[in-house]
Parts: structure tokens; C-alpha cells; sequence
């Protein structure tokens, strides 16, 4: 009975730990904190109607954002006690014992990628391409919404065992068979990390489609293919990536919870199970996701080059090819994440010369944007600091990575520090960078105010030497032979000073975040000083042809399109925008992205505790909520045009 | 209408047609005079002969002219599926025989 | 508002007058290609692993093809009942596309019915799930595809509520074509699992 009703919950579950009471108590301050605000501002009923219901994508996006900034600080932590723990256990265990040193890298990886990276990306695309193709809104509002609750669902489930369980999983972020096998890890953390997953790999990949059928189908009159920025080209092809990557995701994290809930044998290591099946799989998904990552912020930096430059881009259709190559190609490149696994020299070959053949779209993308640049007037505005930082640090993650592309060369750093120095490098340098040149870029336009330009590039000195600091040493340990996620090593090796400097690189980084966040605070506090115009940069594309902040309708009359920079071509013209105004169809909001989700993750919660009649619960809650829907789909109101006329005339007014 | 209803009525029977060919053929290779190998490929054939005959007939994709991103988007979902399946049965080939 | 929409000639981006629909239909179809991709990774694991029976029964041994022949013509005559439940939707004949509506699902609950058995005879004989690789692999993919039947009977019975209860719009109309057309993709997964499953299964 007592098994029906909890399932595998016991009174081990409550943390006991000193961490886990550590995370249970900063998350119930978090909340605390949260709930006082509300109340003291009387914000509940604003917060449930203009937000948590919301289907507008510019605060969708807002949200994802600063979901992104709370997981980014987990994160942070999680690196921190990485790096400390190193640090010191030369000949000693450390502070941290090792299967506790294991689920902090694990969570660590999974928490940036899935949560810090793609949840900013989300959250700048939501932002941004609704305003660059001249839509009012995604082409399913509905799905959106559902898609970022779904991600905060997943990330609440991840954070979730600090307060129920006390084990996440220490298998690496990939949870890489057989160790994840029941044999190896009977704990529920692996259950966590795989429901998490699901449920974040489901919003993900909802908000693909959603993206990818909008700039397909909802662009602006005269707006074709071969007219659209390259932040929306770029973001059409990470879109075209997820579709086809994360579906191979759900379905081998799916077969690893069928090994470990019901007992089969996909990856177990007896019974005919084949554990590199799991490898070929997850790096199947694994090598797509990293590009999903990094080719958005390729995007960005075209627009943030083109626009501080005055310049358009030196070739846009090579850029355009460049995109959808990389895309291509890297579908077809999972294997250099293995080499070493054994599948011989011609496979390994094969897989090795297409991963050296992504570098050629690289180098044009890289040498269009140096052509940019020549001769031209740069501003060196904050976004580009971030931009030169980019450049560098691409330029050398890339050579790393074609070096790695090479077996042979693999087979000495594979899985060493060099391998981390090199990913850290791209998702830093590239993913992250073009995240903070694109918040600083757009930020403007979303909120109507601009960020501190002191401040930020002071964030960026932090972040760009502190990435020095923090990685060079790591490199050189590679190099001497230092493999990753080791919580202890001997003094003998000589690794110690290094880690210590990379530690001291972790201090500088660190200062880099604390500058953002006191950016953000006091440039909202100063927001009425530094009001932005619609078009603070003097920029090119067609988000800047609305007001800042856009209203919810992003467009009084959408424009027609005539050139790929048409904005820039209107100024030059001097046409102003129409005045007839129409009415305008507009989506409702609802709160059913919120409830689907919350059954979503109470049904995850069951599965991963296997308490069967919770499951059915939220099964039957989910069922009830799409038959809900089915019948009641009038989700669309017309705003009529002197509504629109009307909200216009306030904008003129207070400019 | 008529076209329409004739359409899913060729389809289904053309389906019906192929179908019970392929259960012949698994029942009774010898009859058609396979080996086993050989009928492994004919009832392939014949599955992607009924598959293509369920896209003209049931699903429609063909005839009108705003279908290029449908008609897109499948073909690159195709390569995608062949990428999977390919290359999972050539990699596992290559270690099962490598590591055994 | 209610439209009676008469159109003679059925097409994937179907009224065109209708752009909302269209684009409702296009993203139904690109969720659809990633359900594609989830099964194309179930028959990369079935075609890897379905060799590796441990000392279980072989996956050769277990198979009737009786019933699954039966499962196969159940199916397929389901795609056609359901195409013409959706053409006497579109021809505003709700009486004529539930009836239709019906005769799918009936014929879709024998072919769960006929599968189901099958599953509980193997695990009966001691072929469950969890005795090999290769019988996880089968009872995986072909209980995915087995799931996404049953989810779509469930939206079948939703549909035909909704078509007999309230006026048929584009709205409406452009769902019950994203449940026709998700019928008829679980029909094209199906060619292949009877081919490769039970086909490759038996004969290699």
C-alpha cells in the first residue's frame, strides 16, 4: 500500500545533506523573495494577466531570459566548486567527496546548455524575429507559451533534488550508457536528469517548429528568402537543426529510462545490450545541439558587424551558403565525439574529414566579417568589444577543433582538459559572447531604455581576460596530460599551479557577472535618464523601423520589403512609415501553456519516483487540457484600427 | 468529390495489392524463387513502392502548387531517416567487429 | 461564423483562401517529420539489435503472421475510412463523417485489440520486454507505434464530439485534417514495421 501510494519516495528523499539543504533553503529564499515582492507591490493579478499568461513573444522571450539568468548563477556555482575543488586536491580528496564532485559537473553541463544557452537563444529569438520579418507574432502563440513553461518545468525538475531525493545524476551531462544503467546507478538522479530532459527537449523542439514555420510562412510582404537578415537566416537553420536533431534525443533518453524503469536491455551490459548504440544516438543529438548553439550567435554578430560598421555585410549570399553548409554538415559529423571507441580507420576517416570540412563555411563566415570591417568606420559601441572578443576566441576554439578532427590527434587529447578548454572556448566565446552583444544590441528596442555602456564594457574585460585566465591553463594541462571531471590527482604531476590559475581566471569571470547584474539593476533604476529612440544604433534591419518599446502588435502597418536591408533603404529614401491603419488580429491570452506544463511535470515527478496513480493524474490532466482546447479555440480578437490609431498617437506623443 | 473519393479508393486498393504480395513473400520466399536476403530486399521495395502510393493517393502532396516547403521539409526529413538508420547499422557493424 | 466549406478537390495546403489553415497544416507536418525521426531512431535500435536474443527465444520463433496480417488490413482499411470521414467533413455531411469516423476507430481498436494479444502471449511464454535486447527493441518500437494509435483514437472520439456538437469551421476543419493526416502517418510507419519487424525479423 505504503509502495502505491509513494512509490519509490522514502523518508531518504527529505535533504539531509549539506548541500541539499543549502540548495532547498536558497530556493525557498528565491521564492520568498519572489512572493514578498509581489505582495508589496500589489503585482499578483499583473503578474498572472500580463505575464504567466502571456502569448506576446517579447515577454515570452523576457521570461526565458531571465529563467536563463537564474539557471546561469546555478551554473556559475556549480563551476566554482569545480574549480576550488581542483585547486586544492593535489594529494588530497578535496572538499568535496567524489560522487558529490560527480553530480556537480553533471549538472553543471546539463544546467548551461540545455537551460543558460538555449534558454537566452529562446529568449533573443523571441525578442527579435517576430520585429526582423515584420510579423506581429509567432505563427502558434499557443505552442510558445507552452514551450517556455515546459523548459521552466524541466528546469524545476532538474533543480528539484535538493528538495526530494538528494542525488542528481554523476554520470557526465550526457548520462552515457552503461554507467547510467540501473547495475551502475540505482539512485533516482539519472531519472531526474533524463525527465528533465524530456520535458525542457519537448519545449525545445515545440519552439523550433513554432520559429521555423513562422519564418517560413509569416514573413513580411516582398520579404523572400534571400531578403531576410542573417540573424533570421542563421535562426531558421538552428531551427531546421532542432527539428531534426531533438527528436533523436527524446527517443534515446526514452529507451535509457525503458532500461532502467522496465527492466529491458537497449544499453545494459548483459542480455544482448548495446552500449554504444547509446553513444551513436545521444552524439547523433549532441553534435547538432552544439551548432544549435552557436549558429544564432553567428547571426547576431553579422548584424551587430554590419550595423556598427555602416557597412553592409561583404557577401551576403556567401554568408547565407556559409549558414546552411554548417548546418549540413554538421549532421554528418557525430563520431569525432568518439574516435577513440574503436569503429576503425575508415569510419573514423570518413567522420574526420567532414568535421575538416565545417571549417571552410567557417572561414568565409570569418572572413566576411573581417571584409566588413576593412575600411570601414567602426563604432566601437559596446556589442562590438563583444564581437572582437568573439572573434578571437572563435578563431582559436575553431583551430582547436580542427586539430581535434583530425584521429590521431583526437586520440591523445580525447576527454583531456584540452577537450574542455575547447568546448568552453566555442560556447563561451562564440554562444555566450553572442548572447551579451545581442542583449546589449536589442535591449533597446525591447525595454526603451539602453544599458549602461561603461558598465558593460567593463563586464567585457572581465569576461574576455578572465576567459584567458580561466582556459589557457587548461589547454597546457591537456597538453600535459590531465583528463577532465578528475577530483583529485598527485602533487607530482605539477597540474597544481595551473589549476590555481584557472581558479584565479574563475575569480575574474566571476567579477564579470557581478558587473552585469549591477548593469542591469542600475540601468533599470536610471531607465528615465537613458531613453532609447526606435533607433538607437542607426541600424539596418526592420526591427528598428518600430517604436521602442514595440507595441504588443510589434507593427501598426506591416512595411513591405523591397531589399535585405530594407530599413536602412527607407531611411535613405526617407520614406516614413504608413499611417493606414487596419484592424489587426490579435491572440488571446491564456493560462493553458501554464497548466499543461504543470501537469506535464507533476506526471515527470511520478515517473521518476514511480508513483503510478500521480502519473495517471497528470496524463489525465494533460488529456483534459488539449480536449479543453479542441473545443475551445477561439483564441484569436480583433484589435479594430482606431484602437490602433489611438495607441500610435500616444507613442508620437510621448516621444 | 468524385476524384477525390476515386483517388483513396485506387490508393487502398493498390495498398491492398502490395501488402499481400509482401505477406506472400515472407511466408513463401521460395515460391518467387528468393533466398532469404533476396526477399529481405523485394519486400523493401515493395514497402517503399506502398509508401510512395499512400503519399500520392491518401496524402495529396503533389497537387497543389503551394507545396514546396511540404515537399521540402519531407525530403530533408528522408535523408535524415536514411542518415540514422545508415550510419547507426554501419557504425555498430564496424565496432561490433572491431571490439568483439 | 459558421462556413460550409465545399471544396472538390482535397490537398495538403487545403484552402488556400485560409491561410490560418494552412499554416495550422504545415506546422502539424513538420511535428509529424519529428515523429518520423523518433521512430527512424527505433528502427536504427530494432535493425542493430534485433539479432541479439541473448538466450532468449529468437524474435523468428515468437511471430504469428496470421494476426498481423489481419492488423495490416485493419489498418489499411482504417486510412481509407478515415480519408472519407474527412471528405464528407469538408462536404459539411456530418452525419456521413462520424459514421466513417466510427469504422476507424472500431477498426483501429481491433488492430490495439490484435496487438495487445500478441504481446501478452509473448510475455506469457516468457518473451517479455526485459529477457533480451532484441526483444526490447520489438516490444519498443512496435508499442510506440501501438501508443501513438491509441492517442490518436482518443483524439478521434474528441473530434467526433466536436463535429456533432458545434458548426463546422475552417477552425475545425483544418483539426480534423491534422487527425486525418496523422491517421495516415501512422498507417506509412506501419508499411515499414510490418516489412522490417516482422519481415526482416522472420526471414534474416
Amino acid at each position: 500500500m505504503k509502495d502505491f501510494i509513494f512509490g519509490k519516495l522514502t523518508s531518504d528523499a527529505i535533504p539531509h545533506k549539506w548541500y541539499t539543504i543549502g540548495g532547498t533553503a536558497s530556493i525557498i529564499a528565491m521564492l520568498v523573495i519572489i512572493a514578498i515582492y509581489l505582495t508589496k507591490a500589489k503585482r499578483w493579478t499583473r503578474a498572472w494577466e500580463e505575464w504567466l499568461t502571456s502569448t506576446d513573444p517579447k515577454k515570452i522571450g523576457t521570461m526565458y531570459m531571465i529563467l536563463a539568468s537564474i539557471m546561469f548563477f546555478r551554473g556559475m556555482v556549480d563551476a566554482g566548486m569545480v574549480w576550488l575543488q581542483q585547486s586544492i586536491a593535489a594529494d588530497s580528496g578535496g572538499y568535496l567527496d567524489p560522487d558529490h564532485f560527480q553530480q556537480i559537473f553533471t549538472s553543471h553541463g546539463d544546467i548551461m546548455v540545455f537551460f543558460v544557452t538555449m534558454g537566452f537563444f529562446f529568449g533573443l529569438m523571441n525578442w527579435i524575429i517576430p520585429l526582423q520579418i515584420g510579423a506581429r507574432d509567432l505563427a502558434f502563440p499557443f505552442l510558445n507559451s507552452l514551450g517556455f513553461w515546459l523548459t521552466l518545468a524541466g528546469a524545476v525538475l532538474i533543480n528539484l533534488f535538493f528538495v526530494v531525493g538528494g542525488d542528481f545524476a554523476n554520470t557526465g551531462w550526457l548520462a552515457l550508457a552503461p554507467f547510467s544503467e540501473l547495475e551502475f546507478n540505482p539512485s533516482v538522479g539519472v531519472d531526474y536528469l533524463i525527465w528533465s530532459l524530456q520535458l525542457s527537449g519537448l519545449g525545445s523542439l515545440l519552439a523550433g517548429i513554432n520559429f521555423f514555420v513562422t519564418i517560413v510562412k509569416k514573413r513580411a510582404p516582398g520579404m523572400t528568402l534571400m531578403r531576410m537578415s542573417l540573424f533570421t537566416w542563421n535562426a531558421l537553420c538552428a531551427m531546421v537543426l532542432i527539428i531534426a536533431a531533438f527528436p533523436v534525443l527524446t527517443a534515446v533518453t526514452f529507451l535509457l529510462w525503458l532500461d532502467r524503469a522496465a527492466g529491458m536491455h537497449f544499453f545494459t551490459t548483459g542480455f544482448g545490450g548495446n552500449q554504444m548504440m547509446y553513444w551513436n544516438l545521444v552524439w547523433m543529438w549532441g553534435h547538432p545541439e552544439v551548432y544549435i548553439l552557436v549558429i544564432p550567435a553567428f547571426g547576431m554578430f553579422s548584424e551587430i558587424v554590419s550595423t556598427f560598421c555602416k557597412k553592409k555585410i561583404f557577401s551576403y549570399t556567401s554568408m547565407v551558403w556559409a549558414a546552411i553548409s554548417i548546418t549540413a554538415l554538421s549532421y554528418l559529423v557525430w563520431l569525432h565525439h568518439f574516435f577513440v571507441m574503436g569503429a576503425g580507420p575508415g569510419i573514423n576517416t570518413f567522420f574526420g574529414v567532414v568535421t575538416f570540412l565545417i571549417a571552410i563555411p567557417s572561414g568565409v563566415q570569418v572572413f566576411n566579417w573581417i571584409l566588413t570591417m576593412y575600411k570601414a568606420k567602426i563604432q566601437l559601441a559596446a556589442p562590438m568589444y563583444w564581437f572582437i572578443g568573439f572573434l578571437t576566441l572563435f578563431m582559436i576554439g575553431g583551430m582547436g577543433g580542427v586539430f581535434m578532427a583530425s584521429p590521431p590527434a583526437d586520440f591523445q587529447v580525447h576527454n583531456s582538459l584540452f577537450l574542455v578548454a575547447h568546448f568552453h572556448t566555442m560556447i563561451v566565446g562564440v554562444a555566450l559572447f553572442g548572447i551579451f552583444a545581442g542583449v546589449t544590441f536589442w535591449f533597446p528596442k525591447i525595454f526603451g531604455f539602453t544599458l549602461d555602456e561603461k558598465l558593460d564594457k567593463r563586464a567585457f574585460w572581465f569576461w574576455y581576460v578572465g576567459f584567458f585566465v580561466a582556459f589557457t591553463p587548461l589547454y597546457l594541462l591537456g597538453f600535459m596530460g590531465a583528463p577532465r571531471r578528475i577530483d583529485h590527482y598527485d602533487a607530482v604531476t605539477g597540474w597544481q599551479p595551473l589549476y590555481i590559475a584557472a581558479a584565479c581566471g574563475f575569480i575574474l569571470l566571476s567579477c564579470g557577472v557581478i558587473t552585469q547584474v549591477v548593469l542591469v539593476v542600475k540601468s533599470i533604476r536610471q531607465r528615465k535618464l537613458h531613453k532609447a529612440p526606435a533607433d538607437p544604433w542607426d541600424g539596418r534591419t526592420l526591427e528598428w523601423a518600430t517604436h521602442s518599446p514595440p507595441p504588443f502588435y510589434n507593427f501598426a502597418v506591416i512595411p513591405t520589403v523591397t531589399s535585405h536591408e530594407s530599413f536602412w533603404d527607407m531611411k535613405k529614401e526617407g520614406i516614413q512609415p504608413s499611417r493606414e491603419y487596419k484592424d489587426i488580429e490579435c491572440f488571446k491570452n491564456t493560462g493553458m501553456g501554464l497548466y499543461v506544463s504543470g501537469f506535464a511535470f507533476l506526471a515527470a515527478f511520478a515517473i521518476v519516483w514511480q508513483i503510478i496513480w500521480l502519473m495517471i493524474v497528470g496524463l489525465i490532466g494533460i488529456i483534459g487540457c488539449l480536449a479543453y482546447l479542441a473545443f475551445h479555440d477561439d483564441m484569436e480578437y480583433i484589435l479594430p484600427a482606431v484602437e490602433v490609431a489611438k495607441i500610435e498617437r500616444e507613442y508620437d506623443d510621448t516621444r | 468529390m468524385n476524384h477525390a473519393i476515386g483517388s483513396r479508393i485506387t490508393g487502398y486498393i493498390l495498398s491492398l495489392i502490395l501488402t499481400c504480395i509482401a505477406f506472400f513473400i515472407i511466408i513463401e520466399p521460395e515460391f518467387f524463387g528468393f533466398a532469404n536476403m533476396g526477399a529481405v530486399i523485394a519486400i523493401f521495395c515493395l514497402a517503399l513502392l506502398q509508401s510512395i502510393v499512400q503519399l500520392i493517393f491518401f496524402i495529396d502532396v503533389w497537387h497543389e502548387k503551394d507545396t514546396f516547403w511540404n515537399v521540402t521539409v519531407f525530403a530533408s526529413t528522408v535523408s535524415i531517416i536514411f542518415v540514422v538508420i545508415f550510419f547507426s547499422i554501419l557504425i555498430i557493424n564496424h565496432l561490433n567487429y572491431n571490439m568483439r | 461564423m459558421t462556413t460550409h466549406v465545399k471544396t472538390a478537390h482535397l490537398s495538403v495546403a487545403v484552402d488556400l483562401q485560409n491561410e490560418a489553415s494552412s499554416t495550422k497544416i504545415f506546422g502539424f507536418w513538420v511535428y509529424l517529420m519529428t515523429d518520423l525521426t523518433i521512430f527512424a531512431a527505433l528502427f536504427a535500435c530494432f535493425l542493430v539489435l534485433h539479432g541479439n536474443s541473448f538466450d532468449g527465444p529468437k524474435l523468428k520463433e515468437l511471430y504469428h503472421l496470421g494476426p498481423v496480417l489481419y492488423e495490416t488490413l485493419c489498418l489499411l482499411t482504417s486510412t481509407l475510412t478515415c480519408a472519407l470521414g474527412l471528405l464528407a467533413a469538408y462536404r459539411a455531411q456530418k452525419g456521413a463523417s462520424i459514421l466513417f469516423f466510427i469504422l476507424t476507430f472500431c477498426l483501429g481498436a481491433a488492430f490495439l485489440f490484435l496487438e495487445i494479444s500478441e504481446f501478452i502471449s509473448f510475455i506469457g511464454q516468457g518473451a517479455g520486454p526485459e529477457r533480451s535486447a532484441a526483444l526490447s527493441s520489438f516490444f519498443t518500437l512496435v508499442g510506440t507505434h501501438g501508443f501513438h494509435i491509441t492517442c490518436g483514437l482518443i483524439w478521434m472520439v474528441i473530434m467526433m464530439f466536436r463535429i456533432g456538437l458545434y458548426p463546422l469551421t475552417h477552425h475545425a476543419l483544418s483539426r480534423i485534417f491534422c487527425m486525418a493526416l496523422f491517421w495516415h502517418f501512422l498507417d506509412f510507419v506501419w508499411i515499414f514495421i510490418f516489412t522490417v519487424v516482422y519481415g526482416i525479423g522472420y526471414l534474416l
